[in-house]
C-alpha cells in the first residue's frame, strides 16, 4: 500500500515560476516525478513511502483519499514561499 | 481470452509484384495480377504445418492461422500488446473488448519467405450503433433546441452573435466523439491533464453531455474540452493554458457549510487545496478570464461560492414556458465567504423526484456504454448514445455559452460587467423551491439569484456598452 504512487501539489504562496522550477528540481532529486510546473507551484507524484520519508509525516489513506496525519516538515531545500503540500481530493460532478 | 491468436498470412502474387504497392497505381486489369497466387498459397499451407502453425486456406488464397501466444514472438519476432479499440475508448468504453495486436510489423517466418508477402493480426472493426438524432421518449424533457429557445439564444444567432472566435474551455470527465457533434459541425478541441492520454474517453458521459449545452448556445465558439483527472488544480491550470476567454466548470466540493478556520481544523489537506484553487481562479480572473461554476445539486458548493466567479443555479422550464426555481438545484449563503450568496443567475435544470423519470431535464448526447447513457429513460436499445439529465452541471455551460454570445456582441466586457449584465437582464423567477428549500420570490432572491438568464437581452445590453 505504501508503494502506491499518488499525485500531490506543492503550492506557492506567491506567483513565481522560477521558484517553482527550482523546487521541481529539488523534488526530482528526492525521487519524485514532476507532472507540471506553473507559477503557482509544482504538481508531482511519488510513492506514499517517499512522501513520508521526505516530509517526515505519516500519510493516511481512507476511501482513496490521502492526507498527512501530522504536521509535515519541509526539507530545507524547499522551504521559502511554500504555502502547502496537499493531496488532491476528488471533486463532485454535479449531474 | 483464447490462448491462440489469429494471424492472416498473405501469399505473394503469381508474378511476384508487391501486393503492398501504391493502390493508386492499380488499374482494374492489373488488380487481378496482384491477387495472392493459389500455388504459393498451397505451398505456404504446407510450410505452415511444417513449423507447427495450425492454418487453413481462405477463399481468397490467404492463410488464416491460429497460433499460440507464446509462439508468436518466436515465429514472427514481434511482441504482443493489448489495446482498446481507438474510437470505442470514447464511444463504447464499457462494451469495448480489448484486442491483441503488435506495435511492430510481423516478420514472416524464415521458411515461408518465398511464399508469404506479409502477415498481420486482424484488428476488430468498430460498429457505430449510436445516432446523431435523439430518441423519442414520451417523458417531458427538453431538447437542445428547446434550451436555445428558452434562454432566448435563437435571436442572438439571428443577429450574428454565435460565439465565433470566442474560446470556451470546460474541465470535465472527458469529451467523447459523438455523431451529434459531428452532425452540427462544431469546432471542438480536446485535451487533458498530463496524467491522461486520451481526453475523448468519457466513461461517465458527464463532460460529453454537458458540453452540448455550451455548443447549442454558442455553436461557432472554439470549444476546448479538458479532461479532468480528479485533480482539480491541475485541471484548472491545464484549462487556463489553452488561453480561453471563458472557463466553465460543472464540479466542486460540498464543503461550504463551515468557515475557513473550521475547515482548516477539520480537513487541513482540503483547506490547502481550497486555497490553491482559490489562487488559481483569482489569477485567471485577474487575467480577464470569465469563470463560471455550478452551484451544485443540493450541495453547498465551492468554488461556486468564490465571490468573483459567476455561480449558476437552476430554473425549471415548464411545458408552457413558465419558470420556477428547480427543486434539483442549490441555493445557499456561503460560510466560507460571509456575505456571498449562491447562485448569481440561473440556467435550465429539471425537477427532482425520488423516482425516475424526472421531468424537465435535457436530452444530451453521451458515449455508448457510459454511466449516463439511458439516464432517466426507459431502457431500450434505441436509447444508445443519449441520456436525459441536467443539474447545475447543464445550467453552467448554458450560461457560459450565453457569455460567449455576449463577448461576440462586445469583446471588451470584463468579468464584472458580464456578471452585472447577466443579472440586470435576467428574467425574474418568483415561484418554486430549490433543493435546499429556498423559495423564489418577486425580485432577486437566494433561490435563483437575479433569475433566469435572457441571452438576447444580455447581448443587447452588452452591445449598448460598445
Amino acid at each position: 500500500m505504501k508503494t502506491k504512487v499518488i499525485p500531490a501539489k506543492l503550492a506557492l504562496s506567491i506567483k513565481d515560476e522560477n521558484l517553482a522550477e527550482k523546487y521541481a528540481q529539488e523534488l526530482n532529486k528526492f525521487g519524485f516525478e514532476i507532472i507540471k510546473i506553473t507559477p503557482r507551484g509544482v504538481s508531482f507524484r511519488g510513492a506514499i513511502h517517499l512522501f513520508e520519508k521526505v516530509f517526515k509525516s505519516e500519510v493516511e489513506t481512507k476511501d482513496d483519499e490521502h492526507k498527512f496525519i501530522t504536521l509535515l516538515i519541509l526539507p530545507k531545500e524547499i522551504k521559502d514561499s511554500v504555502d502547502s503540500i496537499y493531496f488532491p481530493t476528488k471533486p463532485i460532478f454535479f449531474k | 481470452m483464447s490462448d491462440k491468436i489469429r494471424i492472416r498470412l498473405v501469399p505473394k502474387t503469381k508474378g511476384g509484384e508487391s501486393i503492398t504497392m501504391d493502390l493508386r497505381e492499380i488499374r482494374p486489369f492489373y488488380a487481378k495480377r496482384l491477387a495472392p497466387d493459389v500455388n504459393r498459397a498451397s505451398e505456404a499451407l504446407k510450410q505452415s504445418f511444417s513449423i507447427g502453425i495450425e492454418s487453413k486456406l481462405t477463399r481468397h488464397n490467404s492463410l488464416d492461422a491460429f497460433i499460440p501466444r507464446q509462439k508468436i514472438k518466436e515465429l514472427f519476432k514481434a511482441d504482443l500488446v493489448e489495446q482498446i479499440p481507438s474510437k470505442t475508448k470514447a464511444i463504447a468504453y464499457k462494451s469495448a473488448k480489448k484486442f491483441i495486436t503488435t506495435e511492430k510489423e510481423l516478420k514472416v517466418p524464415e521458411n515461408m519467405k518465398d511464399t508469404i508477402a506479409f502477415a498481420y493480426i486482424p484488428t476488430p472493426p468498430e460498429f457505430y450503433g449510436i445516432s446523431f438524432i435523439p430518441p423519442n421518449v414520451s417523458l417531458y424533457q427538453l431538447r437542445l433546441l428547446d434550451v436555445l429557445r428558452s434562454l432566448n439564444g435563437s435571436l442572438c444567432h439571428r443577429n450574428g452573435w454565435t460565439g465565433r472566435n470566442i474560446r470556451v474551455a470546460m474541465a470535465d470527465t472527458g469529451f467523447a466523439k459523438h455523431p451529434y457533434f459531428d452532425s452540427q459541425g462544431y469546432n471542438i478541441q480536446r485535451t487533458a491533464t498530463p496524467e491522461i492520454s486520451d481526453p475523448s474517453i468519457d466513461d461517465v458521459g458527464h463532460g460529453t453531455g454537458e458540453s452540448a449545452n455550451v455548443l447549442i448556445l454558442a455553436p461557432d465558439c472554439q470549444f476546448i474540452g479538458v479532461k479532468h483527472d480528479d485533480y482539480s488544480a491541475l485541471a484548472l491550470e491545464t484549462s487556463l493554458e489553452q488561453n480561453p476567454q471563458i472557463l466553465t466548470n460543472s464540479w466542486g466540493w460540498n464543503i461550504d457549510k463551515m468557515s475557513k478556520s473550521q475547515l482548516q481544523n477539520l480537513n487541513p489537506n482540503l483547506f490547502n487545496e481550497l486555497r490553491d484553487v482559490e489562487n488559481i481562479i483569482n489569477d485567471a480572473l485577474d487575467d480577464g478570464i470569465i469563470v463560471l461554476f455550478a452551484a451544485g445539486n443540493g450541495h453547498l458548493a465551492f468554488p461556486a461560492s468564490l465571490p468573483e466567479v459567476i455561480s449558476v443555479g437552476g430554473v425549471y422550464v415548464d411545458k408552457d414556458g413558465s419558470l420556477e426555481a428547480s427543486s434539483y438545484a442549490s441555493s445557499f449563503r456561503s460560510q466560507l465567504y460571509p456575505g456571498r450568496q449562491v447562485p448569481d443567475v440561473c440556467g435550465i435544470v429539471g425537477e427532482f423526484s425520488y423516482t425516475e423519470p424526472m421531468k424537465g431535464h435535457i436530452m444530451l448526447p453521451v458515449p455508448n456504454g457510459s454511466e449516463l447513457e439511458g439516464e432517466n429513460m426507459p431502457s431500450t436499445k434505441k436509447n444508445k448514445g443519449w441520456g436525459i439529465f441536467s443539474g447545475t452541471s447543464a445550467a453552467t455551460p448554458q450560461i457560459a455559452g450565453v457569455v460567449a454570445l455576449m463577448l461576440c456582441s462586445n469583446l471588451n466586457l470584463t468579468s464584472v460587467q458580464v456578471k452585472s449584465i447577466l443579472g440586470e437582464t435576467a428574467k425574474d423567477v418568483a415561484k418554486g423551491k430549490t433543493a435546499l428549500d429556498d423559495e423564489a420570490t418577486i425580485g432577486p432572491d437566494l433561490a435563483t439569484g437575479f433569475g433566469f438568464v435572457d441571452a438576447y437581452e444580455a447581448c443587447l445590453a452588452a452591445n449598448r456598452m460598445t
